[in-house]
């Protein structure tokens, strides 16, 4: 991962910190999309009563492209949630289990402190953080919270997915083939597959729109929007209000290997050509082309 | 081309019926001179309850209805006379001149009024929870003297075989199924637009089952409301062709609409164990075994009819609350805290 993307990058004088990789990038615009397709193919269905339900039915193309969309983006978010799964295996794999088992220092024990301390796993210092938080909102400490490249707030809604999409993901295929549905399970099953399915999509949506999108891109310097899903990459002053642990981390790292910082100011400064040398490449190009016209070999 | 055939089609019907009529093969006649008065608008009058009687007889629409063949006291029986007293209600049953086709009886609803009696539309059902009499339909709650649907300028391709089996199906509850019968029906409704619409259907069946005291006073769901927070109901409600409606769950194939029946009937379609041959007919639910007729259709909230469905809606919503709102507080909380971030509870200790 780190051979791929520098953790700094310096641009317009500014440090920009590494926090999500392109391969992360991705999932979650496949999962943004979906989402966002999913709400407005499902949305008013369950809220028919409403004009804006048929106008959006009829935007979309009536009921039976509507619903086609709705059960493609499904079948997609439902992909993406088990590669994610590869994903996270992978990454145990790849950056623990066979190193360690090639040089033969493998222990079990270690393979769950690994797993502890991944940006993503829930620990002890969430707990602190949300103490430390209430304290701070609640006037009682001045100082915020030190978090993680991932504090609690991120770590909620990461595994909130975890919980989601399977309900949403179940009910829906109930919903979708009620006949092979009912055919091993009596019927108020699917009755109650739907009202979970349109209830637990209506928390989704409150969470995602609400807390998520205030946290992502409302909060503290971000508005109007966060760069952040775009470039992966967040500024230093961001870093050290937010992740002032993480941003830490990473000035360690970089001090020790300073190849893990690309300052791109320099990069453009020194392919910056110099008169001189701008007007050597017109001059042997006007030479060239004088030479083909004389027919001079 | 559509356009030829379908002009053949409805020459060809009209020679059909012509035999058949007792009338004249041409445009409706006035020979008893009732149009004499009805044709002016304006003709009224509030009756004894205080309700506005329009009396007026549009002409052009009525040469275009169902009863277009039928002389005005085929059914209005009681006036022999102009000026004539205030008519009776008319009875649907009444015989009159109109030949049924295929046969040379005399056509009239009353085999119509003995469906109705039968099913669970008759307050003395032994099914009917409140003999309520004014809160049953008659005749008129539903039809109206509907217009022909086939229209000239109106030509749609019915390529579904499904319309013509369902309008065979009506024809045949009243008119007898002969081989001569089925021929013309058959020439005729190929180019026949589409039969009633399915939210005609609903509209006509919610006219009383919308009504929630209505629904009180008989011990019933409100079947409408219920039926289209359905997927059903939905899509009738954005014009997917083909969408069930009332009558396609609720009426056995090739029956009377006229003869829906108690759910708890053996001989109801929405018997328990009759209620997957419905979806078995449709073309929508492939190979439905009895599992799938117990899948709720009018399903509602409540603790004592639908426990399961009651609690799983209240767990979702215990969870939408106790997650949402907590996270609600806290970002209203750092909000304030962003609106004043040099404000402090904690005291300053003072520089000596």
């Amino acid at each position: 991962m780190m051979r791929k993307m520098p953790l700094i990058k310096v641009k317009n004088g500014e440090k920009h910190y590494l926090k999500i990789t392109h391969g992360q990038k991705r999932q979650h615009y496949i999962l943004m999309t979906t989402f966002l397709l999913l709400v407005l193919t499902g949305f008013p269905l369950k809220f028919h009563y409403y004009g804006w339900a048929g106008s959006t039915i009829e935007f979309l193309g009536g009921l039976t492209v509507t619903r086609i969309i709705h059960r493609i983006s499904g079948v997609i978010m439902v992909g993406l949630f088990f590669y994610h799964w590869y994903y996270l295996i992978k990454n145990v794999m790849n950056y623990y289990v066979t190193p360690a088992r090639k040089t033969g220092t493998y222990s079990f024990k270690e393979l769950m402190l690994f797993m502890y301390y991944s940006p993503m796993c829930p620990r002890k210092k969430d707990w602190d953080d949300i103490v430390d938080f209430v304290k701070f909102a609640l006037f009682i400490s001045d100082e915020r919270p030190k978090h993680e490249r991932f504090h609690w707030r991120e770590k909620f809604d990461y595994w909130a997915v975890f919980w989601g999409i399977p309900v949403l993901g179940i009910t829906g295929i109930f919903l979708w083939f009620p006949v092979w549905a009912s055919s091993f399970m009596p019927g108020w099953a699917v009755n109650i597959s739907y009202i979970a399915h349109s209830d637990e999509a209506m928390l989704a949506v409150s969470v995602i729109f609400i807390w998520h999108m205030y946290n992502a891109h409302v909060n503290y310097d971000k508005f109007p929007m966060s760069p952040l899903f775009i470039t992966g990459y967040l500024p230093e002053d961001l870093m050290k209000h937010e992740y002032y642990v993480e941003w830490a981390r990473i000035n360690n790292v970089v001090e020790k290997d300073p190849s893990l910082m690309v300052d791109i100011d320099k990069q453009e400064e020194n392919e910056k050509l110099s008169h001189e040398e701008k007007l050597k490449i017109v001059r042997d190009q006007m030479s060239f082309l004088r030479k083909n016209d004389r027919g001079e070999e | 081309m559509m356009r030829i055939y379908a002009i053949i089609a409805v020459m060809v019907f009209s020679v059909f019926l012509s035999f058949n009529s007792y009338s004249a093969p041409t445009a409706v006649l006035d020979d008893e001179n009732c149009m004499m008065c009805h044709k002016y608008p304006g003709l009224t009058r509030v009756n004894d309850e205080g309700y506005l009687r329009l009396f007026f007889v549009e002409s052009e629409r009525y040469d275009h209805s169902v009863h277009t063949k039928v002389k005005c006291s085929g059914c209005h029986t009681d006036v022999t006379e102009i000026p004539h007293k205030e008519a009776k209600k008319v009875d649907c049953t009444t015989e009159c001149h109109i030949k049924n086709s295929g046969s040379e009886k005399p056509f009239s609803h009353k085999k119509i009024q003995d469906d109705l009696q039968a099913s669970i539309h008759n307050p003395e059902n032994e099914y009917v929870r409140a003999k309520i009499i004014e809160d049953f339909p008659t005749c008129t709650n539903c039809h109206n003297n509907p217009s022909y649907r086939f229209l000239e300028n109106d030509i749609d391709s019915v390529s579904d075989a499904r319309h013509k089996k369902r309008v065979l199906q009506k024809c045949n509850v009243c008119h007898d199924n002969t081989a001569e019968y089925t021929y013309f029906f058959n020439h005729v409704t190929h180019r026949i637009k589409d039969l009633a619409p399915s939210e005609d259907v609903v509209e006509t069946c919610s006219k009383c089952h919308s009504k929630d005291d209505m629904a009180k006073k008989h011990k019933l769901k409100n079947a409408a409301a219920t039926y289209l927070d359905t997927f059903h109901g939905k899509a009738v409600e954005f014009g997917l062709e083909n969408a069930p409606t009332c009558i396609d769950c609720h009426v056995k194939t090739g029956e009377s609409a006229h003869k829906i029946m108690s759910y708890k009937n053996p001989q109801s379609a929405t018997f328990e164990e009759n209620r997957y041959l419905a979806c078995k007919d449709s073309d929508c639910h492939a190979n439905p075994g009895k599992g799938f007729g117990t899948i709720r259709m009018h399903t509602v909230i409540d603790k004592n009819i639908y426990p399961v469905e009651f609690y799983t809606a209240l767990g979702f919503t215990i969870l939408t609350i106790g997650a949402f709102y907590p996270l609600l507080g806290l970002m209203i909380l750092e909000l304030i805290r962003e609106l004043f971030p040099n404000f402090s509870f904690r005291r300053k200790k003072k520089k000596d």
